[in-house]
């Protein structure tokens, strides 16, 4: 019975697992580590998940989706051949896959997973997660926050050493740094503070829409496969500019080539918003842990976008401190997912972890000093307290002889709680008092499973409670059910047939790239190797299967 | 009951390795994932310890110079220091709160947030005889002594009895706690605004102001902000409103409105404004917004209007530049206060044909937003109307305002020249 870990990110997700005091990659059904964050619905309607649904994004735009961790927690839906999928079902596939894939590679039954989340997700979005998982029938009790389980990776490499750590997570899509002190063995995260809507990928659309504008093309007319194929050399290039300081674009559109040579201060001129968008949390996490830089020993990075030396030399800049790179970016945070797990069932004694709740917790409440019947936040759990924790307020009447008592909790920094995410509601009666009387006591319990719960006790001793829980699934078992069935009846059948549409998604993403010459000798191969796979010939297959993908390499790099 | 000292089985230490030894060991033994309520707990100690020490991190102390004293149901307790070796005790300095200053945030000043020269200032203004009944003790504890005649008798009666402001001033100051303070704050300043009586004794603001719940807010820009929309919305008289600005370390400017009824000023309406004293210090990076404003902008010029406004002994940028957006009345006020300073007063004498003054009154974060508001209008054509204006600053402000739609129209009368503005 296997607990793992699993970093389930905006571009590649991974899973690990803590056996015999080290941490143990899981290789996918492909033989691989990283499987992308991908989705697409094949010809046939089969769902492929992973490298085949990544390599569509190019060939088949309207048939994939990727990148839809930005959107969890949003009702936003996909339109994929006809059928919506919300973003959490399209994760819950990426989950599935990466449950059979540890399945066979453990030989044994996934008994429990925690998951990593942005630290920044709010309660919507982690709730998402816990459906994504339901929904794949994986068993998750606990979610961890990204840059808690990337120290947690770092320290266990590192030995635990006493001091203050910055641990800086740039991701795909997302960007989370946290403040946290190590002594005694105990791991105290003092700050987080991170925007999810920053990431790796606007370098990507910085490059692609300079890209556009210098060649004279204008980016929102372009067809999705047209943006997909500049996208897709966007990144390449972005990805290339981290060894070699020069780097051209050259992409094929309706016959003519079109290229844009880039080199890393140019990227730095394009991308200022983005370098301002780093700047802000990282000033953040000091300040609300309040310590200054001059206190911080370290400064971490993981996530895949702080390979790029530009932004390692930006935050080298702004913090004064070399930057440890030591980590591996990809693989750190699902590391420390399943260092946590391990510690979770007391696999991995004598370590410590104290997390904190990034967000502030209140309710809504009459503004009494401008008195106006408008409504303000009152905080009662504030941002990055240690959790579990619980914080009991008094409040008082509002208005002459009240006796009712309306609680509306938010979530949130902002003054005004209409800006703030609303949680739920509680409402009950109480003996009439007097304007200005102390009417109640709130009381807020958050705990280390993210579960909210409020308490109302009234003068009269009268105590209302009631649970907020993130792991609370708004679907029922039927619904859950439902959803199930709508996509068990796409999945994907045998890792053979995987292997193989893994490949044709691969050649034909490559097509949409090459220039006319190439194309020839890709149609060629691959109409052998469709051929082949038509006549059930195991022979055949396998000598087409290579020729093709002998191919592909060769013209790829 | 316990304190928190108790509850991690130490005794009072400003070392932070004894108290962080003294949490590894217990947090090991009931950590999160085994027993919440005792982890809580500790945990909550712990930070309090963690704060505590760092408060009286400067003074050097030996850990037997604390002694425990008054430990209240809450947990709560107050701590007498005693001198070294029966030497008397020494005087106290303390870190308001642990929370450390900021040199990167605009708004966070050297001057404004120098904890000590604070608590110095505080001390200072009290008298020697209060100053050795405070020493020795740190909690605003119900014991806090005031002179004893019939007024501070009343006083103390008002804080401590009626009202119960001194332990609400005087809870505890942890970091968790910080933002449920501000609530508490304004609540308890609000309590003294609307007292009739002792809203406008001066002792009792400085008990608000120096007590430990207040301190721990220096760095807080919302209470402030709060703050001064209490004072103002509750229309004060001039002698309501200088024991506040007298009694507050960071002495807020304050201007009176005309009384609306009559011609008596002792019943003119007062008006505090915390943040424009804050001062103004530049360094590069500081203060983004000034430099996004002045790109491409004469350099030398630059230079010039930096060492103005750092001159100057009103922090005019603080006015142009408001850290929150304006209440709508307080644009009215500061913008015709800008102005008229600008344009009357012997410091701005120089600087009066500035460009990039005027730029800065016209697309800074004041009158830009709201230019289009006939109130600003009134304001600025009234002032205008009382103030002559040279022919080559009018050319200037002609420039300037030229991207909001407003014209300038010379008006001759007599032999002077009179300008005032039109909306076109």
């Amino acid at each position: 019975m296997a607990k793992i870990g699993i970093d389930l990110g905006t571009t590649n997700s991974l899973a690990v697992i803590y056996r015999g005091g080290e941490s143990v990659k899981i290789k996918n059904s492909l033989d691989e580590y990283i499987t992308p964050s991908a989705v697409s619905v094949d010809d046939d309607g089969k769902i492929l998940v992973g490298e085949a649904a990544k390599d569509r994004l190019i060939s088949h735009p309207d048939r994939s989706a990727s990148e839809f961790k930005r959107n969890m927690g949003l009702r936003t839906t996909v339109e994929l051949e006809g059928v919506k999928y919300t973003p959490e079902e399209l994760s819950s596939l990426i989950l599935k896959k990466i449950k059979a894939d540890c399945e066979a590679f453990l030989g044994e039954e996934v008994e429990e997973a925690i998951i990593s989340v942005p630290a920044y997700f709010d309660d919507n979005s982690r709730r998402a997660t816990r459906i994504a998982a339901d929904l794949s029938g994986l068993h998750v009790e606990r979610l961890i926050n990204e840059p808690s389980a990337a120290a947690l990776s770092y320290l266990s490499r590192n030995g635990y050493v006493d001091g203050t750590y910055m641990v800086i997570d740039f991701g795909g899509g997302t960007l989370d740094v946290s403040v946290v002190d190590v002594f005694e063995n105990i791991i105290e995260i003092l700050a987080v503070a991170g925007n999810n809507k920053l990431g790796g990928k606007d370098f990507n659309e910085v490059i692609a829409r300079d890209f556009c504008k210098k060649n004279e093309l204008s980016y929102d007319d372009l067809s999705p496969v047209e943006k997909a194929v500049i996208y897709r050399a966007s990144e390449r290039a972005k990805i290339a500019l981290s060894d070699i300081p020069v780097v051209m674009i050259e992409v094929p559109l309706e016959k003519q080539k079109y290229t844009l040579t880039l080199t890393n201060n140019e990227l730095i001129s394009m991308s200022k918003t983005i370098f301002e968008g780093i700047r802000d949390p990282v000033r953040k996490a000091i300040h609300d842990s309040r310590k200054t830089l001059q206190n911080i020993d370290k400064v971490i990075l993981v996530g895949g976008s702080c390979k790029m030396p530009t932004v390692r030399e930006f935050i080298r800049q702004i913090t004064g401190i070399t930057p440890d790179t030591s980590v591996d970016p990809d693989t750190a945070i699902a590391e420390g997912a399943a260092i946590y797990a391990a510690m979770k069932n007391k696999d991995l004694k004598d370590i410590i972890l104290t997390d904190i709740c990034p967000f502030t917790l209140g309710v809504a409440v009459n503004n009494d000093i401008l008195n106006d019947g408008s409504i303000m936040m009152s905080p009662i759990i504030p941002r990055n307290n240690t959790l579990p924790s619980s914080i009991m307020r008094p409040y008082y009447a509002a208005s002459q002889d009240q006796t009712g008592i309306n609680i509306r909790v938010y979530q949130g920094e902002n003054i005004h709680p209409e800006q703030n995410l609303f949680i739920g509601k509680l409402e009950l009666q109480c003996p009439p008092t007097r304007r200005g009387d102390k009417i109640c006591d709130v009381k807020m319990t958050y705990d280390i499973n993210g579960i909210l719960i409020v308490d109302v006790i009234t003068l009269d001793g009268h105590k209302e409670t009631k649970a907020f829980r993130s792991n609370d699934s708004v679907l029922t078992e039927d619904q859950i059910e439902k959803i199930r069935a709508k996509m068990e009846s796409a999945m994907l059948v045998t890792p053979e047939d995987e292997k193989y549409r893994a490949l044709i998604a691969r050649a034909e993403r490559i097509y949409e790239e090459s220039f006319n010459e190439q194309r020839a000798l890709i149609t060629g191969r691959l109409m052998n190797f469709k051929a082949a796979i038509n006549m059930r010939d195991p022979i055949k297959v396998r000598e087409t299967y290579n020729s093709l993908s002998e191919l592909l390499d060769r013209l790829e790099y | 009951m316990n304190t928190f000292w108790d509850t991690l089985g130490i005794k009072p230490t400003t070392d932070i390795r004894k108290i962080r030894k003294a949490y590894s060991v217990l947090v090991k033994e009931h950590g999160p994932e085994d027993d919440e309520e005792a982890f809580k707990k500790i945990n909550s100690a712990y930070k309090a310890a963690v704060n505590f020490a760092k408060r009286f991190e400067s003074m050097n102390l030996d850990d037997d110079q604390f002694e425990i004293t008054d430990v209240r149901p809450d947990g709560s307790f107050g701590v007498r220091i005693t001198g070294k070796n029966g030497a008397p005790p020494p005087a106290i300095s303390l870190n308001p709160a642990a929370v450390p200053e900021h040199d990167d945030n605009p708004q966070i000043t050297d001057k404004l947030f120098d904890f000590d020269t604070i608590d110095s200032s505080i001390v200072k203004s009290f008298s020697n005889e209060e100053l050795n009944e405070m020493n020795g003790f740190i909690s605003l504890a119900p014991g806090f002594n005031v002179p004893d005649n019939k007024t501070s008798r009343d006083i103390r009666k008002f804080l401590n009895e009626d009202y119960d402001i001194v332990k609400t001033l005087a809870q505890k100051v942890t970091p968790d706690s910080l933002s449920r303070c501000t609530d508490d704050a304004i609540n308890v300043a609000n309590t003294i605004i609307t007292s009739k009586k002792f809203g406008k004794e001066t002792v009792v603001w400085k008990v608000f102001f120096m007590s430990p719940l207040i301190s721990g807010l220096y760095t807080d820009l919302i209470f402030y902000r709060r703050l001064e929309m209490l004072i103002n919305k509750s229309n004060l008289t001039v002698t309501r409103v200088y024991p506040i600005s007298d009694a507050s370390p960071w002495h807020p400017r304050v201007y009176s409105e005309a009384d609306p009824k009559g011609s008596d000023p002792s019943k003119a309406v007062c008006r505090i404004d915390f943040q424009s004293r804050v001062p103004f210090r530049y360094k590069k990076g500081k203060y983004p917004e000034l430099e996004k404003l002045m790109e491409k902008q004469d350099k030398d010029g630059f230079k010039k209007l930096v060492s103005f406004l750092e001159k100057i002994p009103v922090n005019l940028y603080g006015v142009l530049m408001p850290v929150f957006p304006p209440v709508y009345k307080n644009a009215v006020e500061d913008a015709a206060f800008a102005f008229k300073y600008i344009l009357t007063s012997p410091e701005c004498k120089d600087m009066r044909n500035s460009n990039l003054l005027w730029r800065l009154v016209f697309r800074g974060k004041l009158i830009n937003p709201v230019i289009k508001k006939p109130d600003i209008h009134l304001a600025l054509i009234k002032c205008t109307m009382q103030t002559k204006i040279p022919k080559d600053t009018l050319k200037v402000i002609k420039k300037q305002m030229s991207f909001s739609g407003l014209v300038l129209i010379k008006r001759k009368k007599e032999d002077k020249d009179w300008y005032y503005l039109q909306i076109l």
